[in-house]
């Protein structure tokens, strides 16, 4: 116990300057102002620990205090992280009604419920946002306090701001928010960054918009004299345009700090040049990422020096008209949904058995065949009886897998025509390095 | 014989005469004869490549360990001009000169460490099997290794430096005008402190007469190096093709643009034009393509964003087969390849040597 304080300490201090330390400790106001006084701070960092620790033996301040000490500097300093914005969906009719206490005793409860070994702490700030501190544990070991999971919310809002939480912990969190909060559902957001109150202020729309207007009125002063009159007028009117239509993509005045925005393209490949790739039937993937140290500032600028063309792109504007930052962009048609159902039916799909043959699957109904192919029957499957039917599979010996025949057949492709065959053999087996059973017929 | 080759090939014995030490003919006032004119379309034709061989896959197991050492990180890369009586037979002596050069340059500082002479060793190995004609000299790798003194003979050294010269590919004919006391390795790759590096180029500098530069990958060799990795990828998987482009905008924006590695391929197998060639041999890509090719992904970006990707520039592409930056900064993570993308970058250290 004695060595996780001295680690925890030492790290948060590490982490800090003296200057921060120092207000931090007063901030933290477990030791008294003598002993705050009796600190040298012009020594180095390692000499402050020890002297800190010897302070804590004193005062009888154990774990518990040093995890308070560093969240009272993580409230302060809340910046350094990549916070991850949630929405809750639904809420129910006494929503609006949960006060702190309330949601701190529900929360509590749901979340020590769902695990054992958790430790969280619960503080109110002074901007009526409840921070929470999660240190999770599992079966066989404590706590662990050197990897919190932060969570802020504002009570009455539907966000939720979350760091460094892991796939394993998240739907525990998630489930403990929305029973704390009433609501009946909680989704990603789509929207992340280091700076917390930039992405709370981009969702809760706390940013000088500017609306559409047929009157172009000068929004920045910009009184510089140019030689030809002729030319100026031209000239203005354009940036003008320009500025306007910026402004109302983007915002006005001070935007809200993003670091980047983040585009999944899955869309058709169109180009009148290239005949090839338009008649291509699969969409053409890639990722686009703009980075910058204010992305909206920065494709603001761009929007006024005509790097980037009005009228702007949609899917730039929506960065701030959603209050997003982390888009699918998908062909109409082939909605969200639609894909979210298809990553549902991967998370699923732990065995790899059944994850290739559901790639194989997705990847058959992309393609055009000559001929009649049947996909196996369990991908239309629900979850358990795929397990079952995987059970069943994995029963049998590998070396005589050919020989039971039954068991294999819910996995099977068939095919009617031998190229259609042939192509997917191509593909799934020396492309892709799958395991799927096919055969032809 | 080609008159232009003429032109460039005659001034060459006067220019060895005048200096007798200092070489200073380059391959820029050889190719184009008077460079200051290189920038008339016919010269210019001449200088660029327009047409390269498609990459061809040499299998790992003809890797020695020591071309295997190329690929271990992320090199930063200078051009040097020829070396005056560079000789390889000479590794062992060299090894030791620059051994005591460093000792004596660090001694000069105030800093001075008392025993550092037996902490520095540097080795001078040949790599052999890189160079792809007689005329290309065999790439040499410098290594430079703190010891203490305590250590045991087998106890692995820590490397503090490392560095390679090499060319591969380079232009025949150039490489036959040389004369006899000079050696080629125009293509200069550093990993290390600053420090060091500075160093050793000094003692380059003052054994062999040369003189290094910094040399930065254009955004036309950036594509070529896209073009070329992506043409791989039906043989070896490049997992994806990632281009950064940076734009000046305030404060200045970055693009990171990542296709689906098979999406980069069809499209690539799309731009390929084989009637435009005048040999039938399918085994050349043409710059008409790679330009091709960069404007279909353009367009691609432009249709969705709106935004002109070529306001700005490109500063880096990646693929699984290796990473380059426009500041000159390359790493191979695949032997397979290597050639290819060393032979491009020989080219692009000769054109950059001054005059």
């Amino acid at each position: 116990m004695d060595d996780l304080r001295r680690h925890l300490l030492k790290r948060l201090i590490r982490t800090m300057t003296i200057q921060t330390l120092k207000t931090t400790l007063r901030l933290w106001a477990r030791l008294s102002v003598e002993q705050q006084e009796s600190l040298d701070f012009t020594k180095p960092k390692y000499v402050l620990t020890e002297r800190l620790l010897d302070l804590c033996e004193e005062s009888g301040l154990g774990v518990k205090h040093i995890t308070e000490l560093e969240m009272v500097y993580v409230i302060d300093h809340p910046n350094q992280r990549q916070w991850h914005a949630y929405e809750l969906l639904e809420a129910a009719d006494d929503a609006l009604s949960v006060e702190l206490s309330n949601f701190k005793e529900q929360f509590k409860a749901h979340l020590a419920e769902l695990i054992r070994r958790v430790s969280i702490r619960i503080k109110k700030h002074t901007d009526e946002a409840v921070w929470i501190r999660i240190a999770w544990g599992d079966r066989s070991s404590r706590p662990n306090h050197l990897k919190p999971t932060y969570v802020v919310h504002h009570l009455q809002t539907p966000y939720v701001f979350i760091t460094n939480s892991t796939s394993k912990t998240m739907p525990l969190l998630s489930q403990a928010l929305v029973l704390a909060t009433r609501y009946s559902s909680m989704k990603d957001a789509g929207l992340s960054g280091r700076n917390l109150a930039a992405i709370r202020g981009l969702l809760m729309k706390q940013f000088q918009q500017v609306f559409p207007s047929k009157h172009l009125q000068p929004l920045q002063g910009d009184n510089q004299t140019k030689p030809n009159p002729q030319m100026e007028c031209e000239q203005d009117e354009q940036s003008e345009k320009r500025l306007q239509a910026a402004c109302e993509a983007f915002g006005g005045g001070t935007l809200p700090e993003l670091q980047k925005v983040t585009y999944t393209l899955e869309t058709k490949f169109k180009d009148k040049t290239n005949q090839i790739m338009t008649e291509r039937e699969q969409p053409f993937r890639c990722t686009v990422t703009f980075k910058s140290s204010n992305i909206l500032e920065s494709l603001r600028h761009s929007a006024l020096t005509g790097i980037t063309s009005t009228p702007l792109s949609p899917l730039l504007s929506s960065i701030s008209q959603k209050g997003r930052n982390v888009f699918l962009i998908t062909d109409k048609g082939k909605t969200e949904d639609q894909i979210g159902k298809k990553r549902g039916l991967r998370n699923l799909a732990d065995d790899v058995f059944l994850k290739d043959t559901i790639e194989a699957a997705a990847w058959c109904q992309l393609q055009t065949f000559t001929d009649h192919v049947s996909l196996p029957i369990v991908i239309g499957m629900e979850g358990a009886e795929q397990q079952a039917l995987l059970a069943e599979l994995k029963s049998v010996d590998r070396s005589c897998l050919e020989e039971s025949p039954n068991r294999i057949e819910p996995f099977q492709f068939f095919f009617n025509s031998k190229k259609d065959y042939e192509m997917f053999c191509v593909e799934m087996f020396d492309r892709r390095k799958l395991k799927v059973f096919a055969s032809w017929e | 014989m080609d008159p232009k080759t003429s032109v460039a090939r005659s001034p060459f014995s006067s220019v060895v005469q005048r200096r007798s030490k200092s070489y200073r003919q380059s391959y820029r006032s050889y190719v184009g004869t008077m460079s200051h004119l290189a920038y008339t379309p016919g010269f210019t034709k001449r200088r660029l490549t327009t047409c390269r061989l498609a990459p061809k896959r040499c299998s790992t197991a003809e890797m020695n360990p020591e071309q295997r050492a190329l690929l271990v990180r992320e090199w930063q890369l200078s051009y040097v001009t020829p070396l005056y009586r560079f000789q390889h037979g000479h590794l062992k002596t060299y090894s030791r000169q620059l051994a005591a050069f460093l000792v004596s340059e660090r001694q000069r500082g105030v800093a001075a460490e008392v025993g550092l002479e037996s902490t520095l060793r540097v080795t001078f190995t040949l790599v052999a099997g890189m160079a792809q004609t007689e005329e290309e000299a065999d790439t040499v790798f410098i290594k430079i290794h703190s010891k203490t003194p305590l250590a045991l003979p087998d106890d692995p050294q820590k490397v503090l430096w490392s560095g390679w010269l090499t060319c591969v590919g380079g232009d025949p004919d150039y490489l036959r005008t040389l004369p006899e006391d000079f050696v080629c390795l125009p293509l200069f790759c550093s990993g290390g402190t600053e420090g060091l590096t500075a160093l050793v180029k000094a003692w380059f500098q003052r054994t062999f007469d040369c003189c290094f530069g910094l040399l930065e990958i254009n955004s036309v060799n950036l594509q070529w190096l896209a073009a070329l990795w992506t043409d791989c990828h039906a043989r070896t998987s490049i997992k994806q093709l990632k281009l950064v482009w940076s734009l000046p905008a305030e404060p200045p924006m970055e693009v990171i643009y990542a296709m689906h590695a098979q999406d980069a391929s069809e499209l690539w197998r799309s731009v390929r034009q084989p009637g435009l060639r005048e040999e039938e041999d399918d085994g050349s890509v043409g710059l008409e393509e790679v330009a091709c090719f960069f404007k279909g992904l353009k367009s691609h970006f432009y249709r969705h964003f709106r935004v002109e990707l070529p306001a700005g520039r490109l500063t880096q592409v990646s693929t699984a087969l290796g990473s380059a930056k426009h500041g000159g900064r390359i790493k191979i993570s695949n032997s397979s390849y290597m050639i290819t993308t060393l032979t491009l970058l020989t080219e692009c250290a000769l054109l950059k040597m001054p005059i």
